[in-house]
């Protein structure tokens, strides 16, 4: 506002001394040397009048590279920079961008925080060795695709979706007794309390003798498999999901005592027992939550186990042999770990302990250890549950993926086994657990997918082409629920390249895809994500499109509609022309159009189409010239109750962001000026500052962008709808005054400073535009800058009328003029007071009050007025009193050498005067 | 006045073969200075033998049983009779491990339920008669050197397993229709390495809830009145749990355990013989057993 009044009064002296002559009541004390009793002095005020053309200090601007606040938040810049690829144009930046809600483009700091892993969820965890297996970490999960989870996103994302109502049985043998249903006070009917001696019988050699058996039982309990723990086995039957978490929890907690109090093998079996927990699939919706659980614990073991042998290993304190001999000893150690877990019996314990202690392998020989990784895929095989192994599966993906991240080969042979047990059939009829009416097929691609997904994953982040190649290939020869989790997670998964050269192949795919699984909407929706990443050959575009379109227009349920078709707009947008672009939106809107009953709750999927063929586009122009957009725009302003929810906002944003240029189109104009009708009209008592605040920034960077270049009247037309539809928004009334100013201004430009008839009535007609505005707004220092500025233009362009109303009304009035004298000489009264107040350890502020007072006095008084020099001189006398003496040397210094040209001398000589 | 010794070993494994010398340290450890008449250091290998009662009878388990044969047997004066000084002495030996007659071969250590082979090292501290002797001992092992023993021609050995080719079935009208195919890579192992092969359900009309490894040794002792051949586990390993995929190669896979067992052996007085059995169980308890013998070998 300032520039603009600056721009339009360029090198003007300033019209308006408001105030002439003054008496000023100064009390004495504070002068001793020249009024010793309290006697009230009389001043007469006196302002100079000041050249600011001359005195004006010009900024001259640098240019800048970076935004000073954005290296806070850079990385949530770059992410939001995926969702809205700004692209850069030749036109200045047309909105008005708050710094501070620029930085924060992405999600809000404290969403943020949401995301991050809570710090306390580890806390059973010893501090030392978390920290090393957090530094181990860096190296381990360095999947580099952003789209990969980290193994914790997985771990959330399954604890958040495998969740069950049911109740659970836990066995094991380190349960405490106090842990027992009774002590518990479970209902009775929920009571499920079983105690079994250790050994199983079956499993012995047919034929012995009695003692034999007993002989053969004594060594069996001797190896580790056996829950010999306390002796007895515990099952707790009838536990919530909660409960059976936190015995996990604590036998988590157990197993890391064990160990540091020196009892591994202890540790061991409860790690054993945990791992048996697996070896029951149902529930099959908790169970891959139970996965995650158990894997906790799983880790925690493996991380205590090869702490201690890299610490034997790099320990040197051996009295014989030299530090070699920690390393023999360390790896004798290795060696017999990997004997005692050889030689657990059952399957499932062996295979994910050896798993877990795969990076010990690093300790010996890592040959042996990427020999091992894919002798235990092969082992999976074994298990006959395709619940079970899938898991399994993942978790020695996980590790493989820690110890050798290149070796692909095990996991394109574990997807393999993968499809092959889930075309043998699920899970025999009948014995699925139903989890609230979820049927079955769905339940089985919920359950399936996430250990294919990150097997893919790991694959897609290391294998080379011909392996994605050939995982495409067992896509094609897939069938039935193996091929649709297959295909889905191969989109999710895989690099954005490839999917975009084998872009038509899958789209067939797709369409060949039968349910159970994904439904085919989701498979396009993620197959749209890839392309508009990496954009497919030239040639396969079109027929991309028209494959895609024609699956996408069959969609049943119109929000899946709209959530695809806003994807594949976005490949459409950036690699057709607005054509294609129309065409698309005409078929949206055929859809939409079809299911008006819920109109509304589309809305948002809408305001996303509209943003993304905005976004997109190669060539927005042409595009709001075209048939379905602007049908697009009309569905909006059907009804304004959508203005509250920030569809309305967020449609009016887009367009202001990607419009190139000004607004020329008066009908484009009119959409907007009644989707900003509808903006302001949302504003009610409930409204927030901030969003007040936001709101008005929007609509006038919008009323800023209006340009109907000479067609003057059509301007000030608009302003004038604007100023009706934006009443109770004073930045905007502020606003729009000053455009008028502006359009004021430009029509005397145009006029050559000379007014025809014609000109003079619309500047006339500007002019009282102005003050027909100002009045209205509430606060008055605005009132009186836009009165200034509008005096002003109305002055240069001669309508003199208004510029005497202005002047009236503020410089010329005596009253106003005597009530500003008073106030001055109240507050010169008060300020002196009080520092004649300040005593004891306030006394150092003394300095820097009267040197501004001093300051203030000099800059603005007329000092060649004899009154005002006295008061001048008083107060200099209180500056050199207390202020620090270099402070006084350097406003000498300033005050000598500026009063040359502007002829103080008087003040120079008062200077002078008090140096000696 | 108390005296203790230890016997230690220059190898922290223990693990001596045939020719080499065993060496090491004798600790001794004393108080005060004492008196002795002499130390000496002896060296052990025994094979027992013991009939199992139920096969020979209980009688004649307990008759024919207490014969151990000795393999080795030397004994050398470490010191005359003299002082040992306060504080702690060290002396250095020496042993060759050579059995008594060149004839004959040291067995490898072996603890198994009916045959023994045992090896140690005892060091005896004579004393005067009024204060008592001090002796300890060493157990060491010791194991065929690698690449001894006969070197047969590795061969895999493929198996079937159908109803058909089951033996000793009461009822066959229960067996299930099935046919599992595999194979070792061998029946020759070497201890130090896994037991390998690998085995698929190619059809199985039952549901199958496990596949296992069952590792056996079969002891055989034999006397001039015959012999007895007992089998006892050692080990037993799941690889397939579940209803397993038909059609898929399941691999098998089994680490040796580190005690019970030995390289192969043939005495003229007992055999020591290790046999691998592949159990299916049905979902209905029924099992069907294959049994391989396996040679087990040092390399």
């Amino acid at each position: 506002m300032d520039r603009a009044a600056e721009a339009l009064t360029p090198g003007t002296p300033s019209r308006y001394p408001y105030f002439t002559s003054l008496s000023l009541a100064i009390s004495g004390p504070y002068k001793p040397n020249n009024n010793p009793s309290g006697r009230i002095m009389s001043v007469v005020w006196k302002i100079r009048v000041r050249q600011w053309g001359l005195e004006k200090n010009p900024l001259i601007p640098e240019p800048t590279t970076s935004h000073p606040l954005q290296g806070v938040k850079d990385r949530t810049l770059k992410q939001a920079g995926l969702v809205y690829e700004k692209k850069s144009r030749p036109t200045v930046q047309p909105m008005m961008i708050d710094p501070l809600s620029s930085v924060l483009d992405g999600p809000d700091p404290l969403s943020d925080l949401l995301g991050a892993s809570d710090p306390l969820s580890g806390k059973a965890f010893p501090s030392a060795s978390r920290q090393a297996m957090e530094a181990d970490k860096d190296t381990e999960m360095a999947i580099t695709d952003s789209r990969h989870s980290t193994w914790e996103q997985h771990r959330a994302f399954i604890l958040s979706n495998f969740t069950t109502t049911g109740t659970l049985t836990f066995t094991s043998s380190f349960l405490q007794p106090s842990d027992s249903a009774e002590s518990r006070a479970v209902p009775l009917h929920r009571r499920v309390v079983k105690t079994q001696t250790a050994v199983t019988e079956r499993h012995r050699t047919p034929g012995m003798s009695g003692s034999e058996r007993i002989r053969a039982r004594l060594e069996q309990l001797d190896t580790l498999d056996e829950m010999s723990g306390g002796g007895v086995v515990r099952e707790v039957g009838g536990l919530t999901q909660e409960e059976f978490t936190h015995r996990l929890n604590g036998l988590k907690q157990e197993l890391t005592e064990a160990w540091q109090s020196d009892q591994r093998v202890k540790a061991l079996k409860i790690a054993i027992q945990c791992v048996k927990l697996l070896s029951l699939s149902v529930p099959e919706h908790f169970y891959p939550s139970k996965f995650v659980l158990v894997i906790d614990i799983l880790d925690t073991l493996a991380s205590l186990v090869y702490q201690r042998l890299k610490f034997k290993s790099q320990s040197e304190n051996f009295p014989v042999g030299g530090s070699d001999t920690g390393k023999l000893e360390a790896q004798e150690t290795t060696r017999n770990w990997f004997y005692k877990v050889a030689s657990i019996r059952e399957l499932l314990p062996r295979l994910y302990l050896e798993a877990a202690l795969l990076p010990c392998y690093s300790l010996i020989n890592v040959q042996e250890g990427e020999q091992a990784l894919s002798r235990l895929s092969r082992m999976i095989r074994g298990i006959g549950d395709p619940l079970m192994a899938a898991y399994a599966r993942m978790y020695v993906c996980r590790m493989g993926f820690v110890i050798a991240p290149t070796l692909t080969q095990h996991i394109s042979e574990s997807i393999e086994d993968f499809l092959h047990a889930l075309k043998q059939g699920l899970w025999p009829e009948g014995e699925a657990d139903m989890n609230m009416g979820e049927d079955k097929d769905s339940l089985a691609a919920r359950v399936f997918f996430p250990p294919l997904e990150w097997m893919m994953q790991c694959l897609a982040s290391c294998a080379p082409h011909h392996i994605l190649q050939s995982i495409l290939r067992q896509c094609e020869e897939g069938e039935g629920l193996g091929q649709n989790l297959l295909v889905s997670s191969l989109l999710a998964t895989f690099p954005h390249h490839f999917i975009a050269l084998q872009a038509l192949p899958l789209t067939h795919l797709i369409a060949g895809c039968s349910y159970p699984g994904k439904l085919q909407h989701e498979l396009l929706s993620s197959l749209g994500v890839c392309v508009n990443q990496a954009a497919p050959p030239q040639q396969q575009q079109l027929p991309l499109l028209n494959a895609v379109w024609k699956l996408i227009a069959r969609v049943p349920n119109t929000k899946d509609y709209l959530s695809t078709a806003g994807i594949w707009l976005e490949f459409t947008a950036k690699h057709f022309t607005s054509v294609e672009v129309n065409t698309l939106l005409g078929d949206v809107l055929k859809h939409v159009g079809t299911d008006r009953s819920h109109d509304q709750t589309h809305y948002p999927a809408m305001l996303a189409l509209v943003s993304t063929a905005l976004t997109n586009s190669t060539d927005p122009h042409s595009l709001f010239s075209m048939k379905h957009f602007l049908g697009l725009l009309n569905v909006f302003q059907r009804d304004s109750v959508s203005a509250g929810d920030g569809v309305t906002r967020g449609v009016v944003e887009a367009l202001l962001t990607h419009h190139p240029g000004d607004f020329t189109d008066p009908i484009l104009v009119q959409h907007l000026l009644t989707l900003c009708g509808a903006l302001h009209d949302s504003i009610n008592a409930l409204t927030t500052d901030d969003e007040r605040r936001q709101l008005s920034q929007l609509i006038i960077s919008f009323i800023r962008q209006v340009n109907f270049g000479r067609d003057f009247e059509q301007q000030l037309d608009f302003y004038v709808n604007a100023r009706a539809a934006f009443s109770n928004l004073d930045t905007v009334l502020v606003s729009l005054v000053q455009c008028v100013c502006r359009l004021a201004m430009a029509t005397w430009n145009v006029m050559h400073s000379q007014h025809s008839g014609k000109t003079a009535s619309f500047v006339r007609a500007c002019a009282a535009y102005c003050f027909i505005t100002v009045p209205s707004l509430a606060y008055s220092t605005t009132r009186l800058k836009l009165y200034l500025l509008s005096g002003t233009v109305a002055l240069i362009n001669n309508c003199l009328g208004q510029v005497e109303g202005n002047d009236s009304l503020y410089g010329g009035d005596p009253k106003v003029q005597q009530e500003a004298e008073q106030l001055c000489t109240t507050l010169l009264h008060n300020i002196l007071l009080h520092i004649q107040s300040l005593t004891g350890i306030h006394e150092k502020r003394c300095g820097p009050l009267a040197f501004s007072l001093f300051w203030c006095i000099v800059t603005w008084c007329d000092l060649t007025q004899p009154q005002m020099m006295k008061v001048t001189s008083q107060i200099w006398s209180l500056v050199l009193k207390h202020c620090h003496p270099e402070t006084v040397v350097q406003a000498r210094d300033w005050i000598s050498r500026h009063s040359v040209h502007q002829k103080h001398t008087s003040l120079a000589q008062l200077v002078r005067h008090g140096q000696a | 006045m108390s005296l203790t010794v230890d016997i230690q070993l220059k190898r922290s494994s223990k693990i001596y073969h045939q020719g080499e010398i065993v060496s090491g340290v004798l600790v001794l450890d004393s108080r005060s200075e004492a008196r002795h008449d002499g130390i000496t250091l002896t060296m052990d290998g025994i094979a027992s033998v013991q009939l199992s009662p139920r096969s020979a009878g209980l009688i004649e388990s307990l008759v024919n049983s207490s014969k151990p044969i000795s393999l080795i047997s030397q004994s050398v004066e470490v010191t005359k009779s003299g002082r040992i000084p306060s504080g702690q002495t060290e002396i250095p030996f020496e042993l060759p491990l050579n059995p008594r007659s060149s004839s004959k071969i040291l067995y490898e250590t072996y603890h198994g339920v009916y045959i023994m082979v045992q090896y140690s090292l005892r060091c005896d501290i004579k004393r005067s008669l009024l204060a008592k002797d001090v002796s300890k001992s060493q157990e060491f092992i010791v194991e065929y050197k690698p690449g001894s023993g006969d070197s047969e021609e590795e061969k895999v050995v493929n198996f079937e397993i159908r109803p058909e080719t089951l033996q000793n079935v009461r009822d066959r009208a229960r067996i299930p229709q099935f046919l599992v195919r595999g194979h070792l890579d061998t029946s020759i192992f070497p201890l130090s390495k896994p037991l390998t092969g690998e085995l698929t359900v190619c059809e199985c009309e039952r549901g199958i809830s496990s596949i296992e490894l069952q590792l056996v040794r079969v002891e055989t002792c034999g006397s001039t009145e015959g012999y007895t051949r007992e089998a006892s586990e050692i080990q037993n390993i799941q690889i397939g749990e579940g209803d397993v995929c038909r059609g898929i190669a399941i691999p098998i896979y089994m680490v040796f355990p580190r005690l019970f067992t030995c390289a192969t052996t043939v005495a003229p007085s007992f055999k020591i013989e290790f046999e691998l059995n592949i159990v299916i169980i049905f979902d209905n308890d029924h099992l069907v057993v294959e049994t391989f013998p396996i040679k087990l070998i040092r390399s």
